[in-house]
């Protein structure tokens, strides 16, 4: 079937548009491992929240509105920036540098919180969000066809790739990120104030998941628990494409949106299975990610 | 894995509490029915209709005096959608709450756990959603267990008339990849196979039960040479697999036969302009069809009971309640094996006409309403309809 030069281009394009939805997360998981050292068992949630926070405004209050999609993720985002901003200033400022396993326990509690909140909210019913109008149906690419939406979720992450790296390489708030990346204490007696440069590293990262959230949720369904899959993916991605690794983590999602992609029409009972195998393999030959760095220890 | 089986952990430990309070107000000259539907979860949206719909029975029969001049008493317990805590939660029924019957379940999963309680606890059990051919096939059937509900086989085959009828010539499937799909998928095969020999399955894809990105499947059916595509993607997932499959201009390029309650009024409700039109549906109750005295009398039940239109999953409740009270009335006793000789072979005068358990099997002959999805003809009506409503029988079909 793959023969079929139609059938091969489109499901090429079926695994960028389902890495590039995971690479959105995977960005702002990345930055906040590689910064903060603090891995976010809650990112996934956050997400799941952004979409809800999505569907509320685009199906509940601004239904029917042209342009109600743009203006949800919008929401999502700055509903999540807060949220984050809170949390951080409130709570997780007091786990940096302890042990790992306390800041585990810290998000992962976040986890069931915004499961049951989400809950109690929305209910356990399974939404979506519909495409918006300007975005429905397919394009034609000449050699296939294409949804119009999925075209542009690819554009998305390719956008906030760009962005991203933009930020943290060419201006100074990406310089002290990873100023404070590589030596927390020196920065510190610079006159820096550290505890700000993290803050802002935790709610862009819980930005991008909310925004991301609200604009996948047009394109997939939302239900409590959804975080669940997401979050292994996600991790999967950062683990493979190297902590902290904002290339890494794009090219560790394409690879797991092309693996999927190709595993689902290749080898059905097994596509799975073949993710957790890519990273076992990937690990063998490179333990410190595909773009990662060896650290020195 | 951890995080949701420690949420579901938290879950179902407050549902216990819970549930434990809402019994304490129970008297012992009542006849008790134990109700095992889940209320959250997954299948929440079920449950909680069915149940709704067997509280309006209930309602009814206590106004009318009740069965054998007893008042009904019926005892819930939320099942999750989780076999496990199905089989704790009607355990306790049986056990502590000392119920006479037990009536529920909405997962397949769930069926099989309540009917193993049912078996070794000698008590009753009807299930009233689950389709699952395997509750009653020779290995699970043992004298307690009763089916309300169409079966899997009334289903799938139902559909494969109709496949018949539009003149396929080649068909693709799109099943869910767990027991209800497989066999659906089995028994439409076989079935169109009989009525159509020269016919060709093109291809099958079998999405994982929670997939919640079809496009991989979709792009493999659409590379496929095939007039019409058979699907097993139920109400709750849907949406989702509609709304990916539209962008890919699925629905324009086949005709498409779908299994899993799509009629179902209050989906198609939700649904709205996002329904795609032409296809075929099915439901077990239509609120506008047919328009019988009985089918009257549910309806004004219902609106006393919610307060508002019904929906198809409120009947399930409402008959296999319907069954269980008769069955009682009939045997003039609670006692489980008069009860258990009382419902074989039962006919009651339900929604949809006369359904009667088979003794055979002790599965009732309940068929399917069918339509092609369509915009509402109805005054004051604007959600999507079934259209040209047709019931097929379950009688040739069911096993």
């Amino acid at each position: 079937m793959l023969t079929n030069p139609m059938f091969l281009s489109m499901t090429i394009l079926n695994g960028i548009s389902i890495g590039m939805v995971i690479f959105v997360i995977a960005a702002g998981l990345t930055l906040i491992l590689g910064v903060l050292r603090v891995l976010n068992f809650a990112h996934g949630a956050f997400f799941m929240l952004g979409g809800y926070v999505g569907w509320q405004v685009a199906e509940v209050w601004l239904d029917g509105v042209p342009g109600a999609l743009w203006i949800a993720a919008i929401a999502a985002g700055l509903v999540l920036a807060v949220l984050a901003l809170i949390i951080e200033r409130t709570m997780l400022k007091h786990l940096y540098g302890r042990e790992e396993y306390y800041q585990l326990l810290f998000t992962f509690a976040l986890v069931l919180l915004i499961n049951d909140a989400v809950k109690v909210i929305w209910g356990t019913d399974i939404l979506t969000i519909a495409h918006p109008d300007s975005l429905r149906g397919a394009m034609d690419l000449g050699i296939t066809f294409y949804p119009k939406y999925r075209l542009f979720l690819c554009a998305v992450g390719i956008v906030v790739a760009v962005l991203l790296w933009l930020l943290v390489s060419k201006t100074r708030w990406g310089r002290l990120t990873r100023a404070a990346r590589m030596d927390r204490e020196m920065l510190s007696a610079l006159g820096v104030r550290v505890s700000l440069v993290y803050a802002s590293v935790f709610v862009l990262g819980a930005m991008l998941a909310g925004i991301g959230g609200a604009l996948a949720a047009a394109d997939r369904s939302l239900y409590p628990g959804m975080d669940a899959d997401i979050i292994v993916r996600t991790f999967i991605v950062v683990i493979i494409g190297g902590l902290g690794s904002l290339w890494g983590a794009f090219l560790g999602a394409l690879i797991l949106g092309l693996i999927t992609a190709f595993g689902t029409v290749l080898v059905p009972e097994f596509e799975l299975v073949l993710i957790y195998l890519m990273m076992i393999a990937i690990l063998m030959f490179r333990p410190w990610g595909l773009l990662g760095r060896e650290e020195a220890r | 894995m951890t995080i949701r089986s420690r949420t579901l952990l938290c879950a179902s430990a407050l549902a216990i509490i819970s549930s434990g309070i809402n019994t304490a107000h129970a008297q012992d000259d009542n006849i008790k029915i134990g109700v095992l539907l889940p209320t959250t979860g997954g299948c929440a949206t079920a449950g909680t209709r069915a149940l709704e719909g067997h509280s309006a029975y209930v309602s009814a029969l206590n106004t009318d005096g009740g069965l054998l001049g007893r008042q009904v008493e019926t005892v819930h317990r939320d099942s999750q959608c989780n076999p496990s805590v199905a089989t704790a939660a009607a355990r306790d029924l049986v056990t502590k709450d000392g119920v006479d019957v037990l009536i529920g379940g909405v997962s397949s999963s769930e069926a099989l756990a309540i009917s193993e309680v049912a078996k070794q606890e000698g008590v009753v059990y009807m299930a009233g959603i689950p389709k699952t051919v395997q509750l009653t096939n020779e290995d699970n059937l043992h004298p307690y267990v009763f089916r309300a509900a169409d079966n899997t086989n009334t289903e799938a085959k139902s559909a494969a008339i109709i496949a018949d009828r539009l003149g396929w010539d080649s068909v693709c499937t799109i099943l869910l990849d767990y027991s209800y799909g497989h066999d659906l998928g089995e028994a439409f095969v076989e079935h169109f196979a009989a009525l159509r020999p020269d016919a060709a399955i093109t291809n099958q894809v079998w999405p994982a039960a929670n997939t919640d990105d079809y496009s991989p499947f979709i792009s493999q059916l659409l590379a496929s040479d095939c007039e019409g595509v058979f699907s097993g993607v139920w109400a709750g997932v849907f949406p989702n697999f509609a709304k990916q499959a539209s962008a890919f201009g699925f629905f324009d390029r086949f005709e498409f036969i779908s299994a899993g309650a799509l009629g179902s009024a209050k989906f198609l409700e939700t649904m709205g302009d996002e329904m795609p039109r032409g296809i075929w549906g099915n439901a077990l109750e239509v609120w506008y069809y047919p328009n019988t005295d009985g089918h009257k009398a549910y309806l004004d039940a219902i609106a006393a009971e919610i307060d508002e239109r019904p929906d198809a999953f409120h009947s399930t409740g409402w008959v296999a309640m319907q069954f269980i009270a008769d069955a009682i009335k009939n045997a003039g006793s609670t006692d489980p094996d008069a009860i258990s000789a009382a419902l074989k072979g039962l006919t009651i005068d339900s929604i949809s006409g006369p359904l009667t358990i088979r003794e055979s099997d002790q599965q009732a002959n309940r068929g399917i309403f069918w339509g092609q999805i369509a915009d509402s003809d109805i005054d004051g009506y604007d959600a999507p309809i079934m259209s040209n409503v047709e019931y097929i029988p379950a009688d040739e079909i069911m096993d």
